[in-house]
């Protein structure tokens, strides 16, 4: 069986997990396969935490930067969804829709687990966020400008 | 340090997650306060849609200032009526940037949210069909525009 928390193998009668100190009630629901609970939750794999690079099956450090604490669980990939939206919704610009469909594929293919395309996708996600509110920006700059210009046109009309 | 106290990286230099926060911060409140004193059916101070200016149709968006102004005047029921999805997006977003700023702070962490990914799809889904239906000019529909 496997602990709630963080996922590490337990003894079948233990009931302190011995990597994270979580208490575990007997005949508690503790996970009793290592893998994701559901299909289209995150997949657990063994990651490093210093660079949350997934490392090799029954690997002892990390492939990517020497680290040696490999910990349970899925590494943390951002899928941006909150900037998607805002940008969304604040920027009236349809390259939120593009945000909002990178971040729908992120945490597809972090349930699959391919974390190298999840991360590409992330990218993506990030970029097109910002390409909204740079947008978005560059559209209220022109408006000040315009207002200004109307202003200061408008006045001599009215205080003559 | 790790990557999440760093929001983005320029020729090395690392825009640190906390100073994002207190400027998001600032800016949120700074539109609050904006939002709450003016009204955006007064013409003149905010701008227009630019999708609505060039196009004459509403976009996913429209509405939404005028729904955050009735929200903070309490009156829940005319937001919900400018703009239903911009209201419902609001618990997710203040707890994502709570969270956020919370764990860039190191004063607690809150459980991360997955989202399945057919819910983001749903999502998309109905923000798409928001963006068409409330351009339907007839008698039901017609409430879904601002």
């Amino acid at each position: 069986m496997y602990c709630t928390q963080c996922g590490s193998e337990l003894e079948e009668s233990s009931q302190v997990c011995n990597t994270c100190g979580r208490h575990i009630p007997q005949g508690s629901e503790a996970v009793s396969e290592g893998t994701s609970a559901s299909p289209t939750g995150p997949r657990r794999v063994m990651y490093c935490q210093e660079c949350e690079t997934e490392a090799e099956e029954n690997a002892s450090y990390c492939a990517n930067c020497g680290g040696t604490v490999l910990i349970p669980g899925t590494p943390h990939i951002p899928n941006h969804l909150v900037w998607a939206i805002l940008s969304t919704i604040c920027c009236c610009i349809p390259t939120g829709i593009v945000s909002i469909v990178y971040a729908a594929r992120v945490n597809g293919l972090v349930a699959t687990g391919d974390f190298a395309r999840a991360r590409q996708a992330s990218q993506n996600a990030k970029t097109w966020a910002w390409v909204s509110f740079g947008l978005a920006i560059f559209g209220g700059i022109l408006y000040a400008t315009g207002l200004a210009i109307t202003f200061s046109n408008a006045a001599p009309a009215v205080l003559p | 340090m790790t990557t999440s106290d760093t929001i983005f990286t320029i020729r090395g230099y690392q825009f640190p997650a906390r100073a994002g926060y207190v400027l998001l911060a600032t800016l949120g409140i700074a539109g609050a306060v904006v939002l709450y004193a003016f009204d955006p059916r007064e013409p003149g101070l905010y701008p227009i849609c630019p999708f609505f200016g060039l196009t004459g149709f509403h976009c996913p968006g429209c509405g939404a200032a005028r729904a955050l102004h009735q929200l903070l005047h309490g009156n829940i029921a005319a937001a919900l009526g400018y703009n239903p999805l911009t209201i419902l997006a609001l618990p997710f977003i203040a707890y994502s940037f709570g969270a956020g700023a919370l764990r860039a702070f190191r004063l607690r962490d809150l459980p991360r949210v997955f989202v399945p990914h057919q819910w983001i799809w749903a999502l998309l889904a109905v923000i798409t069909a928001f963006w068409l239906l409330r351009n339907v000019p007839i008698e039901p529909l017609t409430a879904l525009a601002p």
